[in-house]
């Protein structure tokens, strides 16, 4: 039973550590879109230019899955036998999982505003590319750094 | 590593020979005006500008009109990545001259009339259409409504269907037996508002006119040109329709013909009009006397010579007049780097070009940058594809400009990547681990293999930092030697030299408490890192009054190592990146393993998920290497040491969107008509 | 109640119609153009192209103005979450259109022809609808308001048979209705803006009054409320000389705007002057929102700036017809 607990929280960790990115990213890939869209009914030219800034919000919801992964290839349950896990195990790739699931879906939203801004940006000044990208990619470093803080600490369990 | 050193150029010219001196300048293409508010009279080459974007204006015209309707290829990819059919100057003269512009245009602005004209009439009808729709039923003429007669006139209108009833009550009753009303309840139900037509004695009209106004009714003016009954009106609208339809028809049949035969002939006019427009605005900037111009220009000192050869033949007309920039001009920023560091220009433009005699930051940033990449996008496979497209696309196109640098750039970077794939062991994720039967591979990729980001992260992230405290230090190094360069000694050893001395002695704290470094040299490292903040303590606070605020800065900049400290925690998406790669590929691997084991069919199941998943992995994961690695430069790095704040060079020259402009006819190619 | 989240779209499509407008470039080239066709060449290369072709002759270049102006404004609603943000400006047509079908009727019943070339297809409400409105003097169907005011226009017509007092009153009217519209969308930049247009409204009908002859009470009667500058601090201000205006007025917004009117010569080059002030300085007060990227204020700063556009365009055309000296004009071009 308590194994079974301990895979459980596990694959929860990693429920909410998928769930809560992809929301970031799909949240953050909407504001921009919109604001793309915008652009682009006036200036279909910019559909290169929108859709890389309207991308940039996806990579939360890659690394959620990149810790979902790791959560439950952790415990066996991909590719090989599952291992024991006791509840104390599981509660800690929970909480390790954390991290992902919050600074993922945060940074998500905050990264698709201020892609929305530069895209908006790009409409007036096209020139100014380079600086529209560098912004949205600012944010990118919490999401950046949550999945750093994850991935050490799923690494620190050991099993 | 600095930018070029210009002169400024003053030329004086009789103004007999301008145009054909300015027209060598420009062909010489290294030379920028310097602008000056025109002075003298300008009458004549004000007048000659004129002329030229008289013409200018009528081949936009012609070309806004044309290119909605024109499917011709313009070279689409070709002309993205700058290569576009050369032509010469005077070729592209004769062309422009030989098109008969003003008869095009002529004909095109009659097209234009006509077709605004069409659909004008085509909105009409169909408004009128509408209104006849109500009408539909009403037994007379409708030129009852619109005129009426000597005796009997017509009103037609709309009441809200609540009121109808009421209307037709009131109205009948007061137009008995003179006059007769037809109602027009609509069929939709949810209809708010219904028809009512009448006709009357013209007599009652006012006190028809009060009626109506008490039942809410409100007039619709019919068009006058209403006359016969509404069948009969119907069928003649119809028929005007379908014919107008036609009319724009053939007009936009027509109009697709011209863009076919034209678009591309104009679009080489616009280019050569542009050039001599821009040759024309410049015989605008300088000071004009009675017998001669006199304009300065900027020109890269190395290439003074070349352009003094270009001039001479006109040695008996003009003087030139060679000088250093003085203090407060601001002479443009001339890129000179060398062969390999010059793709990676198109980087530097993006955040800000460098200010004249500043440091160019393009070659030092160039190696890291690839470096980075490659970790980045961190995968064998992938580096082969993107680098072996980059490879196709260059042979194929005669690439120029920025579009040739960006693509030098995924090449040199995708050689990284591989570099690094195979350091790391990853070829499209674990391919060759995931699929037995390329187990065959597995000694030779193992024997390369030293670190592996997905089974163990914390080495790459030990790596990925310290290239972070790397690119520091050499970032701070750079603005150290900018110091000593300028003569600011004092900036050098307090701002650079004190943070070096302190970083580097925070890193020996760090490492002596790990253990990574003998621990008996403890006291040593705590001596450094010591020395290091004393030195910032003291100088810190240089600029500001009063020795209380001087320690207060100097004691507050400590803090700022905290910055310090993000810079380097910034490059753990090195590892973040790298890991996304080889994991998405893993995932895409384990997906397509799974389905193959579909009976039948699971190999190609496998197949297609396969490629398309790595493709998908390739598109997310290229996109995020070059903007992650160009940030780690932008804002981790240049914050070091570089201000950008210059102005980029543009010369006077042949600067044409469609057409690349040659000195001579290339051999074998076909002369434009 | 409206949001700022909504805007998302909207914004992003204001920022890419800006590109279109005409630029101070431009606007160069067709004052530096020697003559009205050549003006008309250069106008050719910018958004009112399509339109050019309706003109029926050279000086018919109202109608392309105002064709792209409706285009503008038929754009926007479409896409605006808040219809309000059209209506703020449209709505000034709707009273010009309104006093056009009163006079016209009035004049008709003194047997003189109507006027309905005067009308303009940019109110927010169909012609034909309040044409209909007044012609049944159905006035409940009246908009923005108009139903409460039109019976007292009348009689006050009745009475004193004199059209100013007639038009002071759909004035306040417009003030108020517009007041409301402000209010309604509740964004902080709509109430800013209004706020200025009633300070500029009421400057402009200060010094139009002084040079007229007016005093005191009179004059106050056509003041509105709800601006910036206090109503008493205006009347105050119409016995002070126009150049001390900017010193009395320094707490204002508004001030630094007067001050660089400079001294003028004639009192009709002040005017000019003024109301090339006042419209920079409702301009300025919806500047500041550019640099918020969702912002609703946007959405009003666009098409207010583009009614500043058709009124340079118009300056610049105009001046080529008349053969107004290019540096007078110059001056009075607005910011935008």
């Amino acid at each position: 039973m308590e194994q079974i607990t301990g895979t459980m929280l596990a694959v929860l960790g990693a429920a909410l550590a998928a769930g809560w990115s992809a929301s970031g990213s799909a949240i953050g890939i909407g504001i921009a879109g919109e604001s793309g869209a915008g652009v682009m009914t006036e200036d279909p030219g910019k559909f290169g230019l929108v859709l890389l800034l309207q991308a940039l919000p996806g990579t939360q919801g890659i690394y959620g899955l990149l810790t979902a992964f790791f959560a439950i290839m952790k415990v066996g349950l991909l590719g090989g036998e599952p291992v024991a896990v006791s509840l104390w195990q599981g509660l800690g790739i929970l909480f390790a999982c954390l991290p992902v699931a919050i600074g993922e879906y945060t940074s998500g939203i905050a990264q698709g505003k201020t892609s929305a801004a530069s895209i908006q940006m790009i409409a007036k000044r096209p020139e100014e590319m380079g600086k529209a990208i560098i912004m949205p990619a600012m944010v990118e470093t919490y999401a950046v750094l949550s999945l750093l803080m994850s991935i050490i600490l799923l690494n620190s369990i050991k099993i | 590593m600095a930018v070029l050193p210009v002169k400024k150029v003053s030329i004086t010219v009789h103004r007999s020979v301008e145009e054909e001196v300015f027209g060598k300048v420009q062909a010489f293409g290294r030379c920028e005006v310097v602008p000056l508010v025109s002075q003298g009279d300008v009458s004549h080459a004000a007048a000659r500008l004129a002329e030229v974007d008289d013409t200018l204006a009528d081949v936009r015209f012609a070309l806004r009109f044309l290119e909605p309707h024109f499917s011709g290829g313009g070279g689409g990819l070709a002309l993205l990545f700058g290569d576009k059919p050369q032509v010469t100057l005077p070729g592209l003269a004769q062309m422009s001259h030989n098109l008969g512009l003003p008869r095009i245009v002529q004909d095109l602005r009659e097209k234009e009339r006509r077709l605004n004209e069409i659909r004008t009439e085509k909105s009409l009808g169909v408004s009128v259409q509408n209104v006849l729709q109500h009408l539909e039923g009403f037994p007379y003429p409708l030129v009852l409504l619109t005129e009426g007669t000597a005796r009997v006139q017509g009103i037609f209108g709309t009441v809200a269907c609540g009121n109808m009833d009421e209307a037709k009550r009131l109205l009948s009753s007061a137009l008995q037996p003179m006059g007769e009303i037809f109602p027009f309840i609509p069929k939709d139900p949810k209809e708010k508002e219904g028809h009512i037509a009448l006709i009357f004695p013209r007599e009652q009209y006012r006190s028809v006119e009060e009626l109506l106004a008490g039942v809410g009714f409100s007039r619709t003016e019919l068009p006058g040109v209403l006359g016969d009954t509404v069948e009969e009106e119907q069928r003649r609208f119809s028929a005007r329709a379908v014919e107008l339809a036609a009319q724009e028809e053939a007009l936009i049949s027509a109009t697709r013909d011209l863009a076919a035969r034209w678009v591309p002939d104009l679009r080489h006019t616009l280019d050569y009009l542009s050039v001599v427009r821009d040759r024309r605005s410049t015989l605008l900037q300088g000071m004009r006397t009675e017998q001669v111009l006199m304009i300065s220009l900027w020109c890269p000192a190395p290439e003074v010579p070349r352009l003094q050869k270009v001039l001479e033949p006109f040695s008996q007309e003009i003087d030139v007049a060679l000088a250093d920039p003085e203090e407060g001009e601001t002479p443009p920023t001339v890129f000179q780097n060398s062969l390999w560091a010059g793709p990676f220009e198109p980087l530097t433009k993006l955040f800000g070009v460098p200010e004249y005699g500043a440091i160019d930051p393009t070659a030092l940033m160039a190696p890291f940058f690839v470096l980075f990449f490659g970790m980045c996008f961190g995968d064998g496979g992938y580096g082969i594809i993107t680098g072996g497209i980059a490879f196709y696309l260059f042979k194929k196109y005669r690439m120029t400009g920025d579009a040739r640098g960006y693509v030098l750039m995924i090449m040199a970077g995708s050689v990284s990547t591989i570099l690094y794939g195979a350091l790391t062991g990853s070829w499209f994720g674990d391919m060759i681990d995931a699929f037995p039967f390329l187990h065959v591979f597995q000694p030779l990729k193992n024997s390369v293999t030293i670190m592996d980001p997905v089974k163990d992260p914390m080495t790459v992230l030990k790596v990925s930092l310290a290239l972070g405290v790397v690119q520091i230090f050499f970032g701070l190094f750079v603005a150290l030697y900018d110091n000593v360069r300028k003569g600011s000694y004092m900036a050098a050893f307090s701002d650079q030299g004190g943070w070096l001395v302190f970083l580097t002695g925070l890193i020996l704290l760090g490492g002596g408490a790990s253990g990574a470094l003998p621990a008996e040299g403890m006291a040593i490292y705590q001596g450094v890192a010591a020395l290091g903040a004393l030195i910032l303590f003291l100088t810190q606070g240089r600029e500001k009054e009063g020795i209380f605020r001087k320690a207060l800065s100097g004691a507050l900049s400590i803090y700022s190592v905290s910055s310090y400290l993000g810079d380097v925690l910034s490059y753990s998406r090195l590892l973040a990146l790298g890991m996304a790669s080889a994991a998405v590929g893993m995932i895409v691997n384990m997906l397509a393993g799974l389905i193959s084991d579909v009976p039948y069919v699971g190999w190609l199941l496998g197949a297609v998920l396969f490629v398309g998943g790595h493709l998908f992995s390739i598109a997310v994961n290229v996109l995020g290497a070059f903007i992650h690695s160009l940030r780690l430069q932008y804002v981790e790095f240049f914050s070091k040491f570089y201000g950008a704040g210059g102005r980029i060079f543009s010369p006077l020259r042949y600067d044409t969107k469609f057409v690349a402009i040659v000195d001579r006819e290339p051999e074998g190619a076909q002369i434009i008509s | 109640m409206p949001t700022p989240e909504r805007y998302g779209y909207a914004t992003a499509r204001i920022r890419a119609m800006e590109r279109r407008f005409v630029d101070q470039g431009v606007l160069q080239r067709m004052l530096d153009a020697e003559d009205l066709s050549s003006a008309l060449k250069v106008l050719g290369e910018t958004a009112y192209a399509p339109w050019l072709a309706e003109m029926k002759n050279e000086r018919d270049f109202d109608r392309p103005i105002s064709s792209e102006m409706f285009h503008c404004y038929e754009e926007v609603r479409q896409f605006v979450p808040d219809p309000e943000m059209g209506q703020l400006l449209r709505i000034t047509y709707d009273f010009h259109n309104i006093k056009v079908i009163l006079k016209s009727m009035l004049r008709h019943r003194r047997g003189q022809s109507r006027r309905w070339d005067l009308l303009t297809n940019l109110a927010s409400r169909e012609t034909d609808d309040l044409l209909a409105a007044m012609e049944s003097e159905d006035y409940r169907l009246l908009p923005y308001g108009l139903s409460g005011v039109m019976e007292e226009c009348l009689s006050v017509w009745e009475q004193t048979q004199d059209i100013v007092e007639v038009e002071k009153r759909l004035d306040a009217q417009l003030f108020r209705a517009l007041g409301e519209l402000a209010k309604a969308t509740a964004f902080p930049g709509v109430l800013r803006w209004f706020r200025a247009r009633v300070d500029a409204e009421n400057i402009r009908n200060l010094l139009r009054l002084r040079r007229a002859g007016e005093e005191g009470v009179k004059i106050s009667e056509f003041l509105h409320e709800g601006g910036n500058v206090s109503l008493e601090r205006l009347v105050d201000l119409g016995s002070e000389p126009v150049e001390s205006w900017s010193r009395v007025l320094h707490y204002a917004d508004v001030a630094p705007y007067l001050a660089e009117m400079g001294e003028q010569g004639s009192s009709e080059a002040m005017l000019v002057m003024l109301e090339k002030a006042l419209d920079d300085y409702i301009s300025g007060m919806l500047a500041p929102f550019s640099y918020t990227p969702f912002a609703p204020e946007n959405v009003l700063r666009f098409l207010w700036s583009k009614e500043i556009e058709t009124k340079n365009v118009r300056i610049v055309l105009v001046s080529k017809t008349s053969g107004l000296d290019r540096d007078m004009v110059r001056k009075v071009l607005r910011r935008v």
